[in-house]
């Protein structure tokens, strides 16, 4: 029989890391055992012989390469020493990590985030050709941009410029409810788009095919999530559901939206312009209407700069150039929309975004912030290691007598600050591990330690590594090449080196702590401060119920009335937006006399109700009467407006309001000032009318209840489900909706105190530091003024007074700094505080006393202690 | 010098060199040691094993001669030595003379 031979594969790879000593015996045992086991079956003994070559490997069984080079050797010895040292200095070494660990977890913190802010949007396939039509309009109020551009745009573009291969329009109408069977759900996060949208954005189809041709007005694509809730178990593709466009079929499914998109579609209702008729119809075509978000991409290697220069000819050929001069043409790549869409005005066809725009400053504050403090880390750990460093002369002494050279000194130094860092980094994946759920929360954000390690991400931490690592390890390696032979062997050769540098950092570092919490100090002060402002009303303890229906619209003094008899209900009203609004305001225009100049105004449309169930104050005439007839051309006004129409004793005069058309309507009352926006905004004119009016219908009920407002929830879709069985009822509360004004701010509020804490923190750790030292080095010249007479506190004054005089210096610098900044922030918000003195020495006194507090203990040790030891030290 | 301690399994491995006395190689223990245990053992565990003892000066080995099977391979053959007999009788008078204090207990 023809003997078996054992996988020469495996046995290569034993004979490569088995070391010599034993290949013999054990490669002998093995292939004895696979030739035992081969008589019964190859395969199993092939496979036992595999097994056996893994338990093998064994660190016992290992080669061990031998180390050849001297460098080898050198680094082998440099480790040595280095933990040596560490586990002598531990208090030393960890304060020294702990203050690298918490700046770098800061710097990959903010990495993480304006990674994750830029990359909104970006997963398109496409995208680097994929944009957003932006219409500008010039008029004698402002410039504006919007979003919603003239309704045929996307056709007419597709069809006008060759360089633009595919478009699509988008546009939202509010609210949606959406029934299959006995099952009914609302969700708003939903667009209709035309059928080129699939080619422009990457929607993953499941199932299905969204350009299927479907019956009446459109059809749906459906998320899977949302086809799961509608659906359960059964298969979406084909069925067909009730919606806003009436009978719809489900076309397909598509994967769920990336968590890094703007709008977190659950429907898409998939429409061909030309099904529809009339007045719809028209709508769509209509170069006057500004309704439809409008989608283009454009063919590889072209892009809007190919295109702008035509858009003049191309809107000449639908428009005149008064309207053309109101709706110029411009482009916004998708990967822009998040952080640059601060320019663009709300306008009505906008879908739900699900992730807010945010702006682009924000990110570079930020980035800014995580700069500073990898700065003030740095700054630490180059302060803390040379003043190790240098108190190690004896060893380089000694080392340079046994003929090491300067160079080999300062790759022992690199060799050494290699090691710190890279524990440093090491613990800060850790933390950021361990803290990345707490963060998500904090930012609002979704995201995962994965995209820790992506590419780009991956550069910049080794940027950021390098960095600290050369510089840090280039400061002590300078002085060490200055250094003669002779003094290196004394203990103490570098006492004094360097101290001016030391303390350039260390006031470097407070200058940026200081300047940071003075921020923090600040925002936190303007956030509280808008937040609790009086409003002119009372906008807590109010519910709003969205009127989505024509049913609910049409019984909405049924529904009021029952609303009102629960008792937890105080009152109850009927209007057209509240204030807050979170959808869009109309504005009219307001006229003393048919031809005199316009203003603009918001305006609100109440019951009688209205002005009692929010709290507005009105200070001149009355409230509409509630009969309905003779209200409808009543209007009252705000102070704001009363004083911009410059109308005196306004109660009982007329005025023009201008809609579509002209209409009189008589003053009937003014009502107080009262907030309707967030405050980042100045109060401007407002005009109530009675719900009834030519301008807007009814859309919210407003109910002020008291006690627990989940029973007059319950109540209220009772109520609502009696009139209108079939939409669901949608609730807010008033005061909530107001606080999404602030999330923002009160976001960055977080990130930048954490920061700021962070930064203090590690200030405070390098100054402890730094007194560790200078009272070491320092001993015997206490122990001098000690013997001499000097008190306590003299020698305490003595050690404190440079640092004392360097965070005064650190705050002349950093207040300017920050005055200068947050006053320009400050200017955004139309109601603001006064930067008072106050908060500059609140910031100073807590970096003050945070500091003191930490090194007083060790300096009053050593000014207390006994000259005798200290005489005797060295 | 710190006395050498042994190992359970180290133990068993010793026993078994001293058993096979001049036969024992690592395949001649293993399956002497599967016999008597009735259960797997694994032939790199008893390297290590013998790698141990022998640092811990308990046996001594040599090389057999070649031969065509192995794929030419010499056996390498583990004796053991004084010091290793004598911390097996340590262990087994340390085991009796324990076992022997056992109270007689009835387990019905």
């Amino acid at each position: 029989m023809q003997q078996q031979q054992p996988p020469q594969k495996w046995l290569q790879f034993l004979r490569w890391f088995c070391k010599d000593d034993f290949i013999e015996e054990i490669e002998g045992d093995l292939t004895e055992l696979f030739e035992k086991r081969a008589d019964h079956s190859v395969a199993l003994a092939r496979r036992h012989f595999m097994w056996d070559v893994i338990k093998t490997i064994r660190w016992i069984n290992m080669k061990k390469r031998k180390i050849e080079s001297i460098t080898m050797y050198a680094i082998d010895n440099y480790l040595k020493i280095y933990f040596r040292r560490f586990r002598r200095g531990f208090l030393h070494y960890s304060v020294n990590i702990l203050g690298l660990v918490l700046g770098f977890t800061v710097l990959f913190f903010v990495l993480l985030y304006s990674n994750d802010e830029m990359k909104m949007d970006s997963y398109h396939s496409k995208s680097d050709r994929i944009f957003r039509v932006i219409e500008k309009s010039e008029t004698e109020e402002g410039t504006n941009y919007y979003s919603s551009v003239a309704n045929p745009m996307a056709p007419a573009m597709k069809a006008d410029f060759p360089e633009i291969v595919e478009s699509a329009s988008m546009v939202y109408f509010g609210s949606a409810t959406y029934t299959y069977k006995d099952k009914n759900i609302a969700n708003r996060n939903y667009a209709i788009v035309t059928s080129g949208f699939f080619n422009i954005w990457d929607i993953s189809i499941l199932n299905g095919n969204p350009l299927k041709d479907y019956q009446g007005l459109a059809g749906v694509v459906l998320s899977e999530d949302f086809a799961n809730s509608l659906f359960g178990d059964e298969d979406p593709v084909g069925k067909v559901i009730e919606t806003r466009l009436d009978k719809t079929e489900v076309l397909a499914v598509m994967k769920n939206m990336p968590k890094n998109a703007t709008y977190q579609f659950d429907i898409f209702f998939v429409t061909d312009i030309n099904k529809w008729d009339g007045r719809i119809s028209q709508f769509f075509k209509s170069w006057d209407s500004h309704f439809m978000a409008t989608w283009v991409l454009f063919r590889e290697g072209t892009g809007p700069d190919d295109v702008l220069p035509k858009t003049d000819a191309f809107l000449s050929k639908y428009m005149n150039d008064d309207q053309k001069r109101e709706h110029q043409i411009g482009f916004q790549n998708i990967q822009d929309m998040h952080l640059h869409s601060d320019h663009l005005t709300e306008a009505g066809g906008d879908p739900l975004r699900a992730i807010p725009y945010s702006n682009n400053q924000f990110v570079y504050i930020i980035l800014i912030i995580g700069a500073c403090v990898i700065i003030i880390a740095s700054l630490n750990f180059i302060n803390l290691s040379s003043v190790q460093a240098l108190k190690r002369t004896l060893e380089a002494g000694i080392r340079k007598v046994n003929g090491a050279s300067t160079k080999q000194l300062r790759i022992q130094l690199f060799v050494e600050t290699f090691i710190t860092i890279l524990l440093a980094f090491i613990l800060s994946w850790v933390l950021i591990a361990l803290l990345l759920p707490y963060f998500n929360y904090l930012t609002g954000k979704t995201m995962y330690f994965d995209e820790f390690f992506s590419l780009d991400l991956v550069g910049y931490q080794l940027a950021a590594f390098t960095t600290t690592w050369i510089l840090s390890a280039l400061v002590p390696a300078v002085y060490y090449a200055k250094l003669d032979r002779a003094i290196f062997m004394t203990k103490n050769a570098f006492a004094g080196k360097g101290d001016r540098l030391r303390k350039a950092f260390v006031l470097v570092q407070y200058t940026i702590s200081m300047g940071l919490i003075i921020g923090v100090v600040v925002l936190y002060n303007q956030l509280n401060f808008i937040q609790n402002k009086n409003l002119g009303f009372d906008n807590s303890g109010l519910i709003t119920l969205d009127i989505n229906s024509g049913k609910a619209r049409g019984s909405f003094k049924g529904i009021k009335d029952g609303i009102a008899k629960h008792p937890g209900v105080v009152n109850v009203t009927t209007t057209t937006r509240v204030p807050g609004e979170w959808k869009n305001l109309p504005e009219s225009d307001l006229l003393l006399s048919k031809n005199a100049e316009p203003i603009t105004a918001s305006h609100y449309g109440f019951d009688s109700d209205g002005i009692s169930t929010y709290g507005f104050k009105i200070i001149d005439g009355s409230d509409f009467s509630g009969n309905d007839a003779s209200d409808t051309l009543k209007v009252i006004l705000n102070e704001t407006a009363v004083k911009s129409l410059g109308l005196e004793d306004p109660v009982g005069k007329s005025i023009w309001i201008q809609e579509d058309t002209l209409s009189r309507f008589q003053v009937i009352g003014v009502v107080e000032d009262f907030h309707f926006e967030s405050l980042y905004e100045p109060i401007k004119p407002v005009f109530i009318t009675s719900w009834n009016n030519p301008i807007m219908v009814i859309d919210y009920f407003v109910i002020r209840y008291n006690g627990d407002p989940k029973q007059v929830l319950t109540h209220a879709e009772n109520v609502n489900a009696e009139f209108d069985p079939e939409t669901p009822a949608e609730f807010n509360f008033l005061d909530e909706q107001w606080r999404r004004y602030y999330k923002a701010d009160e976001t960055r509020g977080n990130f930048i105190m954490i920061s700021a804490i962070l930064s203090v923190l590690i200030s405070v750790i390098g100054l402890f530091g730094m007194i560790h030292y200078t009272v070491e080095r320092r001993t015997k010249e206490i122990g001098i003024r000690k013997v001499i007479g000097a008190s306590i506190p003299t020698i305490i004054k003595l050690l404190l007074k440079d640092y004392l005089v360097l965070l005064c210096v650190a705050m002349l610098i950093a207040s300017p700094l920050a005055w200068y900044m947050l006053n320009d922030w400050l200017a955004t918000f139309a109601f603001r505080i006064d930067l008072s003195i106050w908060i500059f020495a609140f910031a100073f006194l807590v970096v003050l006393l945070v500091s003191f507090m930490t090194v007083i203990s060790r300096v009053y040790s050593m000014a207390k202690s006994n000259p005798v030891n200290s005489l005797r030290y060295e | 010098m710190k006395e050498q301690s042994i190992g359970e399994f180290e133990e068993l491995v010793l026993l078994n060199v001293a058993a096979l006395h001049d036969e024992a190689y690592g395949v001649s223990i293993l399956e002497n040691l599967e016999n008597k245990l009735s259960k797997k053992v694994n032939i790199s565990a008893i390297h290590v094993a013998l790698k141990r003892l022998e640092t811990k000066g308990f046996v001594t080995s040599r090389f057999g001669g070649i031969t065509g099977d192995r794929g030419g391979r010499r056996k390498k053959f583990y004796v053991i030595t004084a010091a290793g007999k004598k911390v097996l009788d340590d262990v087994y008078s340390l085991r009796t003379s324990l076992y022997q204090q056992i109270p007689n207990i009835s387990f019905n």
